[in-house]
């Protein structure tokens, strides 16, 4: 309903973090605050066009939404000692269902701003109107801190590096309850912020300007320039998934970003990361000495530049120790693995484990924590990790640098122009080797040497070569040797039905590595609850026992599961018949993708993976197959990067069957789609499915039976091509 | 986990426990202050090792959960909370936080303070009153609210390290009551409860839940203490009783009688019901918008079942929203003027049954305000007089010669129709599944005891009966037409889904449920009628791709369970430690499906008939004429069921499911159907 120009605490940390990197290299300002005067005046209605009064929806999202932001204004004005925070909005109501949301108005305040002026208006189809006060709305202090130091600064760095707030937050709100289709609602506010109390700022605020319903018409305003030229704050403004904005200049002294028709967002699986898909507008606010332009990346680089070299330059000692290390190694790649090896299994990650015996450190000490010291003390943090494995390389004569990134799973093809240089917020090693840029993470603890997570894969990297800073993306890959979730079945097939066996399961590469963040905290029994949960996802009926889990929680190893399995209901009778399927732990399956309707974003897979299942099930004495059909291969690697294969032997002599089967998904790197390709991809998993879910009749008469026969595929359904992965580079 | 006393504000049923201190996300800001840790949490970060029975792993343990109360001549209400816990493992950190209720300008918050004791040995950390959040406790539907929680984080704390904290509050809510809970999903070293009284005054408690423990008295008769030791945690399993917690506790405060204070005595349900009536009936006025919304909703109507349908209509039409003023008058029993609920046009539950009785009032009916107790596996106890009630509805007095099939007969006011404000869906009539058969107090000073509210039948309460036709194509694809008339909460569920989804979304709600059993689906939009005997109709026309396996063009296997696939409630885990708590289900199918030319079905599977002490389900194959006809009938009864009766459940739920998954063998040879090998799944339309 709102836009929402608060710092949400995720982006807050952003903002922090960032913020405290860049007061390594400059001057940390101080600014003396100036109390914010009361500047309210009386609001002034703007008349509504005539053609807006009774509107009906223009579009089919309209229609569907049930209601529509006809004009969405917002504005900041800076003054002497801060910023004035404008927001308007006029939504008319189509449907009924609609009128609850649309009549919801919520003014979130983050003290100590001040809200200091709202109000609201609804106006009939008829033409009659009435208007709602700042008295009408209901005020609440929602969180209400106390009187600590920091609270006047808005927020803070609490010990785990996390930012929170601090200082508390309002919420005024007010509830209209007797909307009709036809209704036009408008409301304003206006917050006051003392920027001042900050004592220096350098941050974005990322302004989600999506709402549940579409928006005809928005604008927003960056106003006077009064503060920036007193107090040396700069601005930017820029915006990202609004493919129609406009920014112009505005009487000399403001900027104004418009954009029409935006639509409504809906959340989708297996969906981009927000920043490729959400509208958002993004602010830039800095004092001056903090001397690089936001518009501009060549001083930010030149700053990376710099900033990159001198944080990972190797001592003596690290020199020493990187000849121990890769004494011997015959290769780049040889001496790498090792340097790899040594910092994850000999610097404990405190990021991810408990600090070695008899090592204590204070939430400073962390912070403050160099390579030289972490070395010493045998631990650090992912960052610190990935700063030593780089000047041990660069010790090793290799042409090793850190890399700035995003965080994980975000802007995967983002106008990175647009966000700006802040939202480079993570360290990354990245080596280069004959002419190409590799990239490692041994600050990520389970991420084995070579490999990195499936949420880095593909985001955006900016380092620097040659003096110059450079974009570059990371690699997606799909290891259908390594990411490998493997599952062996041996079962034991009864008269009535029921299934019997025990099942192994083998996770390496990217199974591996979410096993072990996901269960990084979790106690044993949450851990087997787990185990029993994924079965029982698919077989509510699934009786698990005996459940073990081998983890020595080495990179290199893979992560096994064993446990007993039980399905009391596996097979259905039908008459003397037995009918079961092939595919044991996918034989309930449902297909990814169930909605017929139109999808509206790409679609993107979690990275590459394979599954592989073989399962041999015993079939009960005195039974053979009725029929020999096996399911059909499913292929479109060539065109979706998605293979299914089964292969179904029958073995006489042992009166069982065994199914071999594997589906890999995100072949040739393919891992985005366009909108379009919803429905053949959804034609895909159906098939798969049917595979998947395909079973055996067996009736009561012994006798020979050859194996399956496969039948003959079915045509390959159109699918678009996948989209590249990431944007050409830039600066 | 740690003891608070559950403010017995009425609150809807979607929102009942969805606050808990451990939602609180805000960090405190650590100030180091000079305080030293009190003897109490350095004697409980002593205690050794809990034993390993009762601690394996848990992340934490609770070495002290204690609750003080002092209750003064004048009825002062002053109550000490006492916390302690060790990180026992990691991801325990997480525990070392406090949390107390209090209503704001009400409640006095006299002291609060913390400490962190590092398992290290280094020097504790202590926080004062400034570092602890005050945070309103709202949800989405909270327009205002005076209910507070002073909450406090440690963000430092490590595997070993005591937490401790210590939080003194004075009460004015003048109900002398209030509700307790120890352990949880921790296990606790020590609970404590606390009570002293003056001279002649006496605490009455009630072991809600866990068994009944008996007080330490002293010698003056002055303190009454509840001890427990060494309470083993509990496993949060799915539909167990609320609350979670392995002992719950209500407690009343009861003066002399003739005793002039704020807290009143109450020994017997008639004193509660005009206590309440004295809280609650001020509130019930009215105004000429009443009058004007009444005299416009009952024009022209003459069958007063009619004016009473608009006017509940109206009264549920109502927005649900709280808005909680003045908490500390009643405790949160007292509505808001009935007059200010219809001007602003929303409230929550006791708002919406106080207006509701204002506007009968002025439509010449009488009624009251019912107060009851809902929640999974909840019921009050008839046998303690007190508050135990969380959600208020509406008593309709039937004026003679309107009858109705779910009245009852009152001693007092006659025939009586329950009817709920709230919930938005459920019409004039019947009742929300959570309330059928509980105990009410209807609120009124003639009021003596408590009201069993009307029982349904599963088929009134969550009932679906629905009919589909299936036309296989010669390609393999199907066509389908189902018609599903539900009643009770299904009704309900279509009513809300009809008014609140938008055409796409139910579209994408019927695909969803199609899915589990068909491969590309495709569904027209439905039609639905909202029946005037409370049932809903929906008519739903829908195609398939394909439908069931073809084995070598000589078979085709089928499920005739298209909407019921997987929807039999399965409980896998062999024991169970808490009760069940399982809701009415009444779901009854027939599917025909005319078999094509030519084929036939090998053989008819066999008729299902099962019934046990929780339901009964049947399901039989027919042929009638040329087509294949599948009657399934699953009913359910609601209960609680104890642990020692879950395996019989399980196994009753077991044989269902096992029956339910028959697959018919249908011989294609001489048929013109065959496997459609050319169809490529690319080309269907989805748009």
């Amino acid at each position: 309903m709102l836009l929402h120009f608060t710092l949400a605490p995720a982006r807050l940390s952003f903002a922090v973090s960032f913020h405290r990197l860049m007061c390594r290299m400059v001057p940390f300002v101080v600014l003396i605050a100036w109390p914010i005067g009361n500047l309210s005046a009386a609001h002034r209605w703007e008349k509504i066009p005539a053609e807006q009064i009774g509107a009906k929806p223009e579009t089919s999202e309209a229609t569907e939404a049930g209601a529509e932001v006809l004009l969405a204004k917002h504005r900041l004005s800076f003054n002497d000692s801060g910023i004035t925070n404008e927001d308007f909005h006029r939504t008319i109501v189509y449907d009924e269902r609609a009128a609850e949301s649309v009549g919801r108005i919520k003014i979130t305040v983050n003290l100590p701003a001040v809200l200091n002026d709202c109000g609201a208006r609804v106006t009939r189809a008829d033409g009659t109107v009435r208007e709602y006060e700042m008295k009408d709305f209901s005020r609440t202090k929602a969180v209400e801190r106390g009187r600590g130091g920091a609270a006047r600064s808005g927020f803070a760095v609490d010990d785990n590096d996390h930012a929170v707030l601090v200082s508390g937050v309002e919420l005024y709100q007010l509830a209209i309850t007797d909307l009709r289709p036809g209704d036009l609602v408008e409301y304003y506010h206006r917050i006051d912020e003392d920027m001042g109390a900050r004592n220096g700022y350098a941050g974005q605020r990322l302004i989600q300007v999506q709402e549940p319903f579409p928006i005809r018409s928005l604008s927003f305003t960056i106003g006077s320039e009064v503060f920036r030229k007193n107090v040396g704050y700069e601005t930017g403004l820029s915006w990202c998934n609004l493919p129609n904005a406009t920014k112009e200049k505005d009487g000399g002294s403001q900027l104004v970003v418009r954009a029409t028709n935006i639509p409504a967002y809906r959340r989708e699986t297996d969906a981009l990361p927000d920043q490729d898909i959400r509208a958002y507008i993004i602010l830039r606010l800095a004092s001056g000495n903090f001397s690089f332009s936001f518009e501009n990346w060549k001083e930010f680089t030149n700053y990376l530049a710099g900033e990159a070299r001198s944080l990972e330059r190797p001592t003596s000692a690290m020199k020493k120790l990187a000849a121990q290390i890769v004494a011997g190694a015959g290769t780049s790649d040889e001496k790498l693995r090792r340097l790899y090896d040594y910092c994850q299994k000999n610097v404990t990650n405190y990021d991810y484990e408990d600090l070695p015996d008899g090592v204590h450190l204070s939430n400073a000490e962390r912070r403050e924590l160099t390579p030289t010291t972490a070395l010493e003390l045998h631990c650090g943090s992912a960052t610190v990790i990935t700063r030593i494995f780089v000047a041990l390389a660069r010790a090793s004569g290799l042409d090793a640098t850190l890399a700035l990134t995003t965080r994980s799973n975000s802007m995967l093809r983002a106008d990175r122009a647009a966000f700006g240089w802040e939202f480079m917020n993570e360290w990354v090693a990245a080596v280069q080797l004959d002419g190409k840029w590799h990239y490692y993470a041994p600050g990520m603890r389970w991420a084995p040497f070579g490999q990195l997570y499936w949420q880095d894969q593909g985001t955006a990297v900016l380092l620097v070569q040659n003096g110059k800073a450079v974009w570059a993306v990371r690699p997606v890959v799909t290891d259908t040797v390594n990411d490998v979730r493997a599952r062996k079945g041996q079962f034991k097939l009864s008269e009535q039905g029921a299934l019997t066996g025990t099942v192994t399961e083998t996770l390496s590469g990217q199974y591996a590595m979410s096993w072990r963040l996901r269960n990084k905290v979790r106690k044993p029994a949450n851990i087997t609850a787990f185990v029993r949960a994924e079965v029982r996802r698919e077989f509510a009926s699934a009786e698990l026992s005996h459940i073990t889990i081998e983890d020595d929680r080495d990179n290199t190893h893979p992560v096994l599961l064993h446990y007993s399995l039980r399905v009391p209901d596996f097979a259905t009778l039908a008459g003397g018949r037995i009918i079961f399927g092939h595919d044991v732990l996918n034989a309930r399956a449902t297909p990814r993708y169930t909605s017929a309707e139109p999808r509206l974003q790409p679609i993107r897979f979690q990275g590459g993976s394979t599954v592989h299942d073989r399962m041999e099930i015993e079939l009960p004495e005195g039974y053979e197959l009725e029929a020999g059909d096996a399911p059909q291969p499913v292929d479109y690697a060539d065109k979706a990067g998605i293979k299914h294969a089964v292969v179904l032997v029958y073995v006489p002599a042992k009166n069982l069957i065994r199914s071999d089967s594997t589906l890999s998904i995100g072949l040739n790197g393919k891992i985005i789609f366009p909108a379009k390709s919803y429905a053949p991809l959804k034609a895909v998993f159906e098939q798969i499915n049917k595979a998947q879910t395909h079973t055996l009749v067996l009736k009561p008469k012994p006798g020979h039976v050859s194996a399956p026969a496969v039948p003959a595929a079915t045509p390959a359904p159109e699918i678009e091509q996948p989209e590249e992965v990431g944007n050409a580079p830039e600066a | 986990m740690r003891p608070r006393l559950e403010p017995l504000f009425f609150r809807s049923p979607q929102i009942r426990f969805a606050i808990s201190v451990a939602t609180c996300l805000v960090t405190a800001v650590m100030t180091k202050a000079s305080s030293s840790p009190p003897a109490w949490l350095l004697q409980d970060a002593s205690l050794p090792p809990m034993p390993a029975a009762l601690h394996e792993q848990n992340q934490a343990e609770i070495l002290r959960a204690e609750v003080t109360i002092t209750i003064s001549e004048q009825g002062e209400w002053r109550e000490v909370q006492r916390y302690a816990v060790r990180v026992r493992h990691p991801g325990g950190e997480k525990y070392t936080r406090m949390g107390v209720g209090f209503v704001d300008k009400s409640d006095e918050i006299v002291a609060a303070d913390a400490w962190l004791l590092p398992a290290t040995g280094k020097r504790p950390t202590a926080y004062q009153r400034k570092d602890w959040a005050n945070i309103a406790e709202m949800n989405s539907t909270t327009l205002y609210t005076d209910i507070r929680w002073l909450t406090h984080i440690s963000t430092t704390s490590a595997v070993g390290d005591v937490y401790g904290g210590e939080v003194t509050v004075i009460r004015r809510h003048n109900s002398g009551q209030g509700q307790l809970t120890f352990g949880g999903e921790l296990p606790l070293r020590r609970g404590r409860l606390a009570v002293q009284v003056p001279s002649g005054w006496r605490p009455d408690v009630f072991w809600l839940k866990g068994r009944t423990v008996e007080p330490r008295v002293s010698a003056d008769g002055s303190v009454w203490t509840w001890e427990l030791a060494d309470v083993p945690a509990i496993r949060n399993e799915l539909w167990a009783p609320r609350p979670f917690a392995p002992y719950y506790v209500a407690l009343k405060i009861q003066p002399p009688s003739g005793t002039s204070t704020v807290i009143p005595r109450l020994e017997t349900w008639a004193d509660f019901a005009q206590w309440n009536e004295r809280l609650i009936q001020p509130q019930c006025d009215t105004s000429a918008q009443i009058k004007e919304t009444v005299a416009r909703l009952t024009a022209g109507l003459t069958d007063p079942w009619a004016k009473l349908e608009a006017l509940a209509r109206f009264a549920q039409k109502q927005t649900y929203i709280q808005q909680y003023e003045n908490s500390g008058i009643g405790f949160g029993y007292r509505p808001r003027l009935a007059s200010d609920v219809l001007r602003a046009g929303y409230g929550d539950c006791k708002d919406k049954a106080n207006l509701m009785e204002a506007l009968l009032r002025e439509a010449g009916f009488r009624s009251h305000i019912a107060i009851v107790l809902v929640g999974i596996g909840r019921s009050v106890q008839p046998d303690w007089p007190g508050q135990q009630f969380n959600h208020a509805i509406t008593a309709i007095e039937l004026p003679d010669g309107l009858t109705h099939s779910g009245e009852i007969t009152h001693p007092v006011f006659g025939r009586l129709l329950f009817f709920d404000p709230t919930h938005p869906w459920v019409p004039l009539g019947e009742l929300p599944w959570y309330e059928h058969g509980g105990l009410a107090l209807i609120v009124s000073d003639r009021e003596t005891r408590l009201t069993r509210l009307p029982d349904f039948t599963p088929e009134q309460t969550w009932g679906s009966d629905t009919r589909i036709d299936l036309t296989l194509l010669p390609s393999g694809a199907l066509k389908g037409a189902l018609i599903e008339l539900d009643s009770g909460e299904s009704a309900a569920e279509d009513r809300a889904r009809a008014h609140l989804a938008s055409p796409a979304a139910k579209r994408d709600y019927w695909v969803k449920r199609i899915a589990r059993s068909l491969l590309g689906i495709q569904v027209a939009d439905p039609v639905e009628e909202d029946k005037t005997d409370g049932r809903y109709q929906t008519h739903l026309e829908f195609s398939a791709r394909e439908f069931g396996q073809f084995v070598q063009d000589k078979f085709l296997l089928v499920r005739l369970d298209l909407l019921t696939r997987n929807t039999v409630p399965v409980f896998p885990a062999k024991v169970r430690a808490q009760p069940l708590v399982i809701r009415p289900v009444y779901d009854a199918q027939e599917v025909w499906l005319p078999l094509p030319p030519g084929s036939a079905v090998t053989e008819l599977p066999k008729a299902s008939s099962l019934v046990s002490d929780y339901g009964r389900y049947s399901c039989e194959y027919t042929m009638v004429k040329d087509t294949l006809v599948f009657k399934r009938s699953l009913t359910l009864r609601a209960g609680t069921i104890p642990p020692e009766h879950y395996r019989a459940l399980q196994t009753f739920l077991g044989e269902v499911a096992k029956a339910e998954a028959t697959v018919v063998m249908i011989q294609l040879q001489g048929s013109s159907v065959t496997a459609d090998h050319t169809a490529t799944p690319a080309k269907v339309v989805t748009n």
